[in-house]
C-alpha cells in the first residue's frame, strides 16, 4: 500500500452543507425505519444426537487428561473434545520436563499444512496425488515379506516400550532391521560413560542436592525437556532451606544456563575440556583430592594439562581458575560438575565428559548421592545413520521405512541422503507432513499426532506412562503403533494378531448406552498395548485388578515400575587416558551450532507459536543470527542483521549478525532448527538452514568448535527482535530488583531500593472481598519463556509474523525482559549504556523479568480512557473490555509498563475477499498464522477472540478467576472468599520452578500475602504511585565463594 | 435563510433524534417479544401438572393433565456447568419410544433420530457472544443465610421454578417467547439488589 503522506490535505468535499444535511437526515431516516424493522439475528442451537455419558457433570467445563508427548508426561486440557491447552502435569514425580514444543503441540496437531490423507509422492516425479491406505499397506507388508533384512525401519529416538516392542517383533518375523536416528543424540556423555563406567549410561545429576554447581558448557536449564529446572531452582533463593546454591558456569556462547550463573568465564567450546583437565589436574595431582590422587594412569593422563598452563593457552586468568578449584574442593561431597549441552558436539567432547567425570569422581559427587541413576539414553548414533546411508547407496536396502525421522533435512550433509534414497526400491515415509525426505519416497503414510493415537514411554525413575488420545484423528491419519501392529498381524505374529483382532470385536460391537464404561477402543494399539502391559504389571489382562491398575495409569499419568538399575560400577582410572588423544582446540574463529531454543531440532517448525517465541537471550523471534562477541561485532563494523558468510570449508551458511552478549572473541554460534523447505507455509524459509555446517568425523558429529571464517556478504537482513534495549542502568531505572548474597545477608531489603510511593490525588480502593494479586520471584525464574506460552495457548492471543514484530506489533499479553545489569559505577551511566558498552556485554549480568499487566490500584491507563473500557473492579483487577473500547490507545500510550497490546489487524478472520487479499497482501499471512482451518480449534472458549482496533492485555486469568468461583458456589460456598490456590492463571500453571505465585492479598494467610511482606518483594514504580498488585522477588547472585 | 429552511432544518433534527432512539430502544431490547418457530412444535404445558387419567366416551383412556416433567428432565445440568443443555434427541427418545407414537411431531423427531441428526432447534434465548453467562453459578448462589438467591417460590410464597425467573413461565407458553429484555440493564437490575449482591464489575459478564 501507498504510505500515507501525514502532510496531505483531503480535497474539499463536493457536499456543500446544505446537501449534507439533507443527506444525513435522509440516512437517519432510512436507518430507523431498517432498524425498527429489523429482527436479531436467527441463531441455531444444535443439541447432541445422544449426549455421551461423560458430559454428565457439566457442560461448558474444561477437562483434563494425562498423557506422554514425546516423552515427556503432559496435563491436557480439552473443552468439548477439542485440546486447547498442554501444562505440565501437577506432582509429576517423572523427572522430565515439559518443553516450549510440548506446550505448542497444540498448534502442530491443528497445523492446516498436515498431510490429511495418504499420497503417492512418486519420489517428487510430478505432483502426489491420492492414494489409499489399502494400496500402501498392501504394498508395505509385501515388500517387508519380501525383502527380509534388506527392509530398515529409520525412526527418530524411541521412548516407547510398546513400539521398541513392535518393531522388535517385525524384525523377528521378517528380519526388519531397525535404525534410530536423533540429529541431537549426545553421544559423548554416553561415550564418556562407557569409558569410565563400562557402561553407555549416563546417570542424572541432582542440582537440588549441590551446594556447588561447576557448568562445562552446561545447557541443562536449555534442555527444559529433561527436567532440571524445579530442582535447579529450588535452591536459587537466598533462604533456601538447603542453603543457597553456587553456579559457575563455563561457556563460550551466553546460554541460557549461563545466563542463571553467579559466576561465568568465557571459555570457548573446543578449550573447555583441556580447561576441564586444569582443573582436574589442579586436584587431583596438585592437591592430592579424592580416590584417584596418586594413581598413575590418570597423573599421566593429567600431566599435559598443569593448570597455569592450561589458563595461559585458553587466555583466561589463573588466580580465578585457581579460586574456582578452592570452590570445588571446598565443596568436596557438596559439589557437581556438569558438563554436556553444544560443547560435548565438539571433537573434544567426549573428553571433555570425560573430565567432568573424573572431576566428579574426585569431588565424591557420587558417593555422595548427588547422581541418580538413570536408564539408557534412547537414541540413535551418528554412526549407525552413516552405515545405513552407505547401505542405501550400495543398494543393500530394497525397502526402506522412515518414521519419525527426516534425514533429508537433518543428516550430516556428508552422508548426502537425497541421493542415497535414490538407490532404494521402495521408500515409504511415515510422517505427519510431506516433508524434505518424504519428498523422495513412493508413498506418505501419514502418521497421527500424539493426541490422536495409543503410545507409550517409558520416563526415567522406572516411571511408565500411557499415551493415550485425547482427541479422534482429524485427518485421514493413522498412528505408528496402529500400523505396526497391522502390519505385525498381516505377517502372523501372534500378539499383533490377538491386538487386530480385538480391535476388530469392538469396532464390530457397537457400544450399547448402558456398557460399562469406557467403551473398547477399536485401535489395535489400544489393545497391543494393554496386553504389553499386562504383561509388565504380570495380571491377567481380563482381570479387574489390571483394569483398575491401567485405569490408575491413566488417570495419574503414570505407573511406578521397577526402579533403573544403580550407578555403574567404580571409575576406571585407565579411562582418564582420554585425555591424553584430547584434539587442539581449533585456531581461529570456531562456530558453536546449537538446538534453537523453542524449536530444538525443527521437526515443529511450522508452529507459529514457535517461530514467534522470542529467543530469552537474543531476543529474535521468526528465524535466527550468527552470534558474534560484542569486541569482534563492533571491530567488523557490524549492524544487527548485516549479512555474513560463514564458510567452514565443507559448507557455507549466510546469516545475519548479531551482537551477543558474553560470547568468546574467538566463537560465534548459530542456531539449528531453522531454515526448512518443506514444513508449510509458516516456517518454510525461516531463518539459515546450519545444518550442513556440521561435519560427521567417524561416528561422531562435531557441531561445536568448528573452524570457520566469517565474511561480510553484503545486504542486510532486518531481525525481528522482540525487545528495543539491551543494558540496563537501575541507578536511573530502579525497575528490576537485583543484589548479591552478601548485601542480602546484611540487609533483606538490598535492591528493592528506590523512593516510596507519594501521595496519591485518588482515593483508595476498598477490596471488600478478595484482592487478586501476584508475586514473582526473580531468584527462581531462569527466563525460559514458558509462561509466555501457557498465556498464549490460554487466551487466544495470536501470532502477528515477522513483520509483526518488527513493527513493535506483538500481542504477546506476557513477556520476558532481559537486561544487561550496568554495574554501578560512580556517578552515573550516561546514554552509552543503550549502546551496549562492551564494559557491560563482555561479562553481562543477565536479568529476567517477565512482565504482564500489573494491575495497579490507581491504573494509569484507567484514568485516561474516555470510554470507560477499562476499569478497576472490586477484587483489584484493571478490566478491559472489548465490547467499550474503541481502539484510542490512550491507554496504552500511559502504560508504564507497555503491557497493552492493540490490535491493528483483524488476525483471527481468514479474509476470503481477492480484493481484501490484493489491497492488503498481509491479510493473508494473517490469515496463514493464524485463522486457516482447522486453527481455530485452538481457541479457549472461555476468552473472547479479539476483533481488530480494541486494546487487550493479561486479564489475571480472569475466566479461571470466575470458574473458581461458579465451582464454590457449585459445592455450596457462594459469597465466601475463594481459599488460598484456587486460581491458577495459565503462567502460573506452566512455570516450572515455582517463581509465579497468585492469590488473594487480603487473605493474610495466603502464599502471596506472605511473599508480598517479604523484604525482598518490591513493587515496581512505587514512586509514582501506581500501586501495582503484583510484587517482585530480588534476584540474588550468590557471591559467596 | 427563509423560514422554510428553517423548518426542513427542524424536521431533520427531529428526525435524527427520532431515529437515534429508536435505534437505541430497538437494541436495548432486542429479545424481548422473540418467538421464533421451531423445526418441530414441541408444546411445553403439558409438562408440569399431575397426570389426570380420563377415560372418553371411546372408552380410551387418556391424559388430560400434565406429565409431570421437571424442566431439568430434558434441560439437563444447569446445576452443573456453565450451560443448559437443549435436550439430544435420545432424550425425547427415552418417552417417544413408547407415547405419542403416530403423530406428526413426534414422527418427524422420529425422523431425525432414526437418520442419526440432531434437531435444529432455533435458539429462543440468545445471549451476544461477548457476555459469559454461567446458569450453574446462578442457581446455585445462596445468601449468607444459605437460602437460594433464585428462590424457589414467587413474591407472594407460591412455588416456582427458579428457571422463571429469567425465562418466564415457560409452561405457560404455547410457543416459548422471550419475556424479559435479557439487555445489561436488566441483568444488573438484580446484580445490584443488595439481597442479590451479584457483583456489578464488568469482568463478572465480560472478559
Amino acid at each position: 500500500m501507498r504510505p500515507t503522506d501525514p502532510h496531505e490535505r483531503p480535497e474539499p468535499t463536493a457536499l456543500d452543507r446544505r446537501e449534507f444535511l439533507r443527506l444525513g437526515g435522509t440516512l437517519a431516516a432510512a436507518s430507523a425505519l431498517a432498524t425498527t424493522g429489523c429482527q436479531p439475528p436467527q441463531e441455531a442451537t444444535i443439541p447432541f444426537h445422544d449426549m455421551p455419558e461423560s458430559l454428565a457433570d457439566g457442560l461448558g467445563r474444561a477437562r483434563f487428561y494425562r498423557t506422554v508427548l514425546a516423552g515427556s508426561p503432559v496435563q491436557v486440557t480439552t473443552r468439548e473434545g477439542r485440546p486447547i491447552l498442554v501444562a505440565p502435569p501437577p506432582d509429576d514425580r517423572s523427572g522430565r520436563g515439559v518443553a516450549l514444543r510440548h506446550q505448542a503441540a497444540i498448534m502442530d496437531l491443528y497445523d492446516p499444512d498436515r498431510a490429511r490423507h495418504p499420497l503417492a509422492v512418486r519420489r517428487g516425479q510430478g505432483a502426489p496425488v491420492p492414494a489409499s491406505w489399502a494400496a500402501i499397506e498392501t504394498e508395505a507388508i509385501d515388500r517387508l515379506r519380501r525383502a527380509g533384512s534388506r527392509a530398515v525401519l529409520l525412526t527418530g529416538p524411541l521412548a516407547s516400550p510398546g513400539l521398541a516392542a513392535a518393531i522388535a517383533a517385525l524384525g523377528e518375523r521378517t528380519g526388519l532391521r531397525h535404525v534410530a536416528w536423533s540429529p541431537l543424540a549426545a553421544d559423548a556423555a554416553a561415550r564418556a560413560w562407557e569409558h569410565a563406567f563400562g557402561e553407555p549410561r549416563p546417570a542424572r545429576p541432582r542440582l537440588d542436592r549441590a551446594a556447588v554447581i561447576l557448568g562445562l558448557g552446561a545447557e541443562f536449564l536449555d534442555r527444559p525437556e529433561e527436567g532440571f529446572e524445579p530442582e535447579f531452582a529450588a535452591r536459587r533463593v537466598p533462604d533456601a532451606e538447603a542453603g543457597m546454591s553456587r553456579f559457575i558456569q563455563l561457556e563460550g556462547r551466553l546460554t541460557l544456563t549461563g545466563a542463571s550463573a553467579d559466576e561465568r568465564l568465557r571459555v570457548r567450546d573446543s578449550e573447555l575440556a583441556a580447561v576441564a583437565a586444569g582443573l582436574a589436574h589442579e586436584l587431583v595431582v596438585g592437591r592430592g583430592l579424592g580416590p584417584l590422587a596418586g594413581d598413575p594412569e590418570v597423573a599421566a593422563a593429567l600431566a599435559p594439562f598443569p593448570l597455569a598452563t592450561v589458563a595461559e593457552r585458553a587466555g583466561l586468568d589463573a588466580a580465578r581458575l585457581g579460586a574456582i578449584a578452592d570452590e570445588l574442593q571446598a565443596g568436596a561431597g557438596r559439589a557437581l560438575v556438569v558438563a554436556g549441552g553444544s560443547a560435548s558436539s565438539t571433537a573434544q567432547g567426549p573428553a571433555l565428559e570425560l573430565a567432568a567425570l573424573l572431576l566428579n569422581e574426585t569431588l565424591g559427587a557420587f558417593a555422595a548421592g548427588l547422581f541418580e541413576s538413570a536408564a539408557a539414553p534412547a537414541t540413535g548414533t551418528a554412526g549407525a545413520l552413516a552405515a545405513l546411508a552407505a547401505e542405501l547407496r550400495d543398494g543393500k536396502v530394497e525397502a526402506l521405512f522412515i518414521a519419525g525421522a527426516n534425514p533429508v533435512y537433518d543428516a550430516p550433509a556428508a552422508l548426502d541422503f537425497a541421493t542415497a534414497l535414490e538407490a532404494v526400491p521402495f521408500v515409504l515415509s511415515l510422517a505427519d507432513r510431506l516433508d524434505e525426505t518424504s519428498r523422495y519416497a513412493d508413498y506418505l503414510a501419514p502418521a497421527s499426532h500424539p493426541f490422536e493415537c495409543w503410545g507409550d514411554a517409558a520416563l526415567p525413575r522406572g516411571l511408565f506412562a500411557v499415551q493415550q488420545p485425547v482427541v479422534q484423528p482429524l485427518h485421514d491419519t493413522r498412528g505408528l503403533l496402529d500400523l505396526l501392529v497391522g502390519w505385525g498381524a498381516a505377517l502372523g505374529d501372534p500378539a499383533a494378531s490377538a491386538a487386530v483382532a480385538a480391535a476388530a470385536a469392538a469396532l464390530a460391537t457397537p457400544p450399547e448406552p448402558a456398557a460399562a464404561m469406557p467403551a473398547p477402543s477399536p485401535s489395535p494399539a489400544y489393545h497391543y498395548l494393554r496386553a504389553e502391559w499386562a504383561a509388565r504389571l504380570a495380571l491377567d489382562p481380563a482381570s479387574p485388578a489390571f483394569r483398575t491398575a491401567w485405569e490408575e495409569t491413566l488417570r495419574e499419568g503414570a505407573w511406578q515400575g521397577p526402579a533403573p538399575a544403580p550407578l555403574p560400577g567404580t571409575f576406571a582410572p585407565g579411562a582418564a587416558a582420554l585425555l591424553a588423544g584430547l584434539p587442539p582446540p581449533a585456531t581461529g574463529l570456531e562456530l558453536q551450532l546449537y538446538p534453537h531454543l523453542a524449536l530444538g531440532d525443527g521437526r515443529s517448525a511450522n508452529n507459529g507459536w514457535l517461530q514467534e517465541f522470542p529467543d530469552p537471550i537474543t531476543r529474535i523471534s521468526w528465524g535466527g543470527a550468527l552470534s558474534l562477541a560484542p569486541r569482534r561485532f563492533d571491530e567488523m563494523g557490524l549492524a544487527n542483521g548485516d549479512l555474513l558468510l560463514v564458510d567452514a570449508g565443507h559448507a557455507q551458511v549466510v546469516a545475519p549478525a548479531y551482537r551477543h552478549a558474553g560470547m568468546h572473541y574467538d566463537q560465534v554460534a548459530l542456531p539449528l532448527g531453522l531454515g526448512r523447505t518443506a514444513c508449510g507455509v509458516i516456517g518454510n524459509g525461516t531463518g539459515p538452514d546450519a545444518w550442513p555446517l556440521r561435519q560427521l568425523a567417524g561416528d561422531q558429529i562435531v557441531a561445536a568448535g568448528l573452524p570457520v571464517t566469517i565474511r561480510r556478504a553484503g545486504g542486510h537482513e532486518a531481525l525481528a527482535f522482540a525487545q528495543g534495549s539491551d543494558v540496563i542502568d537501575r541507578d536511573r531505572r530502579p525497575i528490576v530488583p537485583f543484589t548479591t548474597r552478601s548485601a542480602w545477608e546484611s540487609d533483606p531489603r538490598a535492591g528493592t531500593e528506590q523512593q516510596e510511593g507519594g501521595p496519591s490525588a485518588w482515593p483508595a480502593h476498598d477490596y471488600p472481598a478478595e484482592r487478586w494479586a501476584m508475586a514473582i520471584d526473580l531468584s527462581r525464574c531462569n527466563g525460559c519463556g514458558k509462561c509466555v506460552l501457557g498465556c498464549q495457548a490460554e487466551n487466544n492471543v495470536p501470532v502477528v509474523g515477522r513483520l509483526g514484530i518488527i513493527e513493535g506489533r506483538e500481542m504477546s499479553w506476557m513477556r520476558i525482559d532481559r537486561y544487561y545489569d550496568a554495574p554501578r559505577r560512580d556517578g552515573r551511566w550516561g546514554a552509552e549504556v543503550w549502546d551496549g558498552p562492551l564494559a557491560v556485554v563482555e561479562e553481562p549480568q543477565t536479568l529476567f523479568e517477565p512482565m504482564l499487566c500489573q494491575h495497579c490500584a490507581n491504573a494509569p491507563c484507567e484514568t485516561v480512557c474516555p470510554f470507560i473500557a477499562t476499569t478497576h473492579s472490586a477484587d483489584g483487577l484493571n478490566q478491559q473490555i472489548y465490547n467499550r473500547c474503541v481502539g484510542t490507545r490512550y491507554c496504552a500510550n500511559n502504560c508504564p509498563f507497555k503491557v497493552r497490546r492493540f490490535n491493528f489487524w483483524e488476525y483471527s478472520t481468514a479474509r476470503e475477499s481477492a480484493l481484501f487479499r490484493w489491497l492488503e497482501p498481509r491479510l493473508s499471512r494473517h490469515a496463514d498464522l493464524n485463522a486457516r482451518a482447522p486453527m481455530q480449534m485452538k481457541n479457549n472458549p472461555e476468552v473472547t477472540v479479539r476483533s481488530r482496533g480494541v486494546m487487550e492485555k493479561c486479564s489475571f486469568c480472569i475466566q479461571r478467576i470466575m470458574a473458581a468461583r461458579a465451582a464454590a458456589t457449585r459445592a455450596g460456598r457462594s459469597g465466601q472468599r475463594l481459599p488460598d490456590g484456587a486460581v491458577v492463571p495459565a503462567c502460573l500453571e506452566a512455570c516450572p520452578t515455582g517463581a509465579i505465585v497468585f492469590g488473594d492479598l487480603n487473605d493474610p494467610g495466603s502464599a502471596v500475602a506472605r511473599l508480598a511482606a517479604q523484604p525482598r518483594a518490591m513493587r515496581l514504580l512505587a514512586a509514582i504511585g501506581v500501586e501495582p498488585s503484583i510484587s517482585y522477588l530480588t534476584k540474588v547472585r550468590n557471591d559467596k565463594a | 435563510m427563509n423560514g422554510r429552511r428553517k423548518l426542513v432544518r427542524l424536521l431533520v433534527l427531529v428526525g435524527l433524534v427520532a431515529a437515534t432512539g429508536a435505534l437505541a430502544w430497538t437494541l436495548s431490547n432486542a429479545r424481548q417479544g422473540y418467538e421464533p418457530r421451531q423445526p418441530i412444535s414441541f408444546r411445553h404445558t403439558r409438562m408440569p401438572g399431575a397426570p389426570d387419567w380420563q377415560v372418553t366416551d371411546a372408552g380410551e383412556v387418556v391424559n388430560a393433565g400434565g406429565y409431570d416433567i421437571p424442566c431439568v428432565y430434558c434441560h439437563t445440568m444447569p446445576y452443573k456447568g456453565r450451560h443448559s443443555t437443549v435436550p439430544s434427541t435420545a432424550v425425547c427418545m427415552n418417552c417417544h419410544q413408547s407415547v405419542g407414537l403416530g403423530k406428526e411431531w413426534v414422527l418427524r423427531m422420529q425422523e431425525y433420530w432414526e437418520r442419526g441428526q440432531p434437531i435444529p432447534w432455533v435458539k429462543v434465548h440468545d445471549l451476544p457472544d461477548f457476555v459469559y453467562y454461567d446458569h450453574s453459578a446462578h442457581l446455585n448462589a445462596r445468601d449468607a443465610s444459605g437460602a437460594l438467591k433464585l428462590a424457589e417460590h414467587d413474591a407472594e410464597g407460591r412455588p416456582m421454578v427458579a428457571c422463571q425467573h429469567c425465562h418466564g413461565d415457560v409452561a405457560a407458553m404455547e410457543i416459548v417467547s422471550v419475556q424479559n429484555p435479557f439487555n445489561m440493564q436488566w441483568c444488573l437490575d438484580c446484580h445490584r439488589k443488595p439481597e442479590m449482591d451479584g457483583g456489578t464489575d464488568c469482568v463478572v459478564c465480560h472478559r
